[in-house]
């Protein structure tokens, strides 16, 4: 679904990520490994096309050649990224989204939607506010970025069936997920853990 | 609902707030409404076709009437011009909240609003806009006779490849009023000049107004001139203006959550 071709990440001059090539499969879920700084969320802002990241190598989504589409573009094909940061608005969540039902009920934020986008809300009310609306877009190409940091365990159970359900109902899809919680990994399929160590991402061979 | 529509040149109202056709020189359309109790009154403009509209608009309010305003202007047609000038009398603990939003392309537009306000009035208005290569100026002029009002105005606007000019000009004679003026500008390669003139002859009035401008593109160019003058102590006046470029985070977030470019614009600066 995602084939990337000696795939070199640059932010501010620096190589990120050296010529990686891999292809991620459809109806799968990755994750993503390494220490803080490795590179973990400037690869997936790459993969979103941000413009500020420079990348060399080639990039093709279901085939097509999409290396030098933009971010707007990335996002119009079902590039979704959640994002670690979460600005704040003056406008009310309801009045800017429309979230399935399905996502409110499971993500239990009926009395959130009502608030102003991201004030006034939690660590963990802002991440479940955020994945309903992401979820609601269908999304092709799912970025995950440590949803689970910060968050308490009721949040977490929460996040993970939200995340289970969009994958039990939706055709076709893939997840690259982030996270240093290898239990809160565990609580997906998993297709394969990459690992991102000095500029290199290797596929781990076990848990 | 009372409506008044301008379509193109083609005038249609229908409602129960009173108005009268009036010959003002200049204008090929000219009305007053007169606003007693409580009244709203939805106002649209268009523009389609290759012509030069120009309207004038009197409202008066009586004494404790209220009147809400929601006005949609959209117009996309080259060689055309848009000119509305509206003159506003409030009379004592009269009320007016007016909600203005256009999208305009291709025309040259001029909105003047020229309020003359008495006591204990309440005022709250907020315009904002989409204009794309077009030459915009927003002219507003404000004199407070009275005393204790409070008068609360917000302009916003994203120009794409225009040029825009707003004119603020405060003249409080009376004693204990407030002002606050804000006028914010994203510029993708358009030009924008923003002139906010506060004077104060009474007593003890507030006024705070607040410029922004916004660069979305390196090309475009801001500039803006605040005058202030108070014969007295008492009074109250500031300024700040504000250059800064937009908050890319904002902007990835709500493109990447399906909102369009020039909507996260809008709900950004």
């Amino acid at each position: 679904m995602l084939r990337l071709e000696d795939y070199s990440v640059k932010i501010n001059k620096k190589t990120i990520i050296k010529e990686f090539s891999y292809e991620f499969s459809s109806n799968e879920v990755y994750a993503i490994l390494g220490k803080n700084g490795s590179g973990k969320t400037t690869f997936l802002k790459s993969l979103l096309g941000l413009p500020e990241i420079e990348t060399t190598g080639k990039l093709f989504f279901k085939n097509q050649d999409i290396t030098n589409t933009s971010f707007i573009e990335r996002s119009e094909m079902g590039f979704v990224l959640i994002f670690q940061e979460y600005p704040k608005f003056d406008i009310k969540v309801s009045d800017l989204f429309k979230i399935k039902e399905e996502y409110v009920k499971i993500l239990n934020i009926e009395n959130l939607i009502n608030k102003k986008l991201f004030k006034e809300m939690s660590t963990g009310e802002k991440k479940r506010v955020d994945l309903a609306i992401a979820l609601s877009l269908c999304p092709r190409v799912l970025l995950i970025d440590e949803i689970d940091s910060g968050v308490d365990s009721e949040s977490r159970s929460l996040i993970i069936k939200a995340i289970n359900r969009f994958i039990q109902t939706t055709d076709e899809y893939l997840i690259i997920m982030v996270s240093h919680n290898e239990d809160f990994l565990s609580n997906f399929k998993i297709k394969s853990y990459l690992k991102i160590e000095n500029g290199i991402i290797y596929e781990r061979t076990s848990r | 609902m009372n409506e008044l529509v301008v379509n193109n040149n083609d005038v249609t109202y229908q409602g129960n707030i009173n108005i009268e056709k009036i010959e003002k020189k200049g204008f090929d359309n000219s009305f007053r409404l007169t606003i007693k109790g409580e009244q709203e009154l939805r106002l649209g403009f268009n523009i389609s076709n290759q012509i030069n509209q120009k309207i004038f608009i009197e409202l008066f309010l009586t004494k404790n009437s209220k009147l809400t305003i929601k006005t949609g202007c959209c117009g996309c047609a080259l060689k055309s011009s848009h000119d509305a000038t509206f003159k506003i009398t409030m009379c004592d603990g009269s009320s007016l909240e007016w909600d203005k939003s256009y999208n305009w392309r291709f025309i040259d537009i001029k909105d003047t609003v020229y309020y003359k306000i008495f006591n204990n009035t309440n005022i709250n208005v907020k315009f904002s806009g989409l204009v794309e290569n077009c030459k915009i100026k927003e002219d507003f002029k404000l004199i407070v006779h009275g005393q204790n009002n409070n008068i609360k105005l917000f302009s916003k606007q994203i120009l794409k490849n225009s040029k825009s000019k707003i004119i603020e000009r405060f003249k409080i004679k009376g004693n204990n009023n407030e002002i606050d003026s804000k006028a914010k500008v994203g510029l993708e390669s358009s030009k924008s000049y923003i002139f906010m003139f506060s004077k104060a002859t009474g007593q003890y009035n507030i006024v705070s107004s607040v410029c922004e401008e916004v660069f979305l593109t390196e090309d475009s160019v801001a500039k803006s001139l605040p005058l202030i003058y108070s014969s007295h102590g008492s009074n109250r006046i500031d300024h700040e203006a504000k250059i800064g470029e937009i908050e890319k985070e904002k902007l990835y977030y709500l493109i990447n959550r399906g909102v369009s470019l020039d909507r996260a614009k809008m709900l950004i600066i």
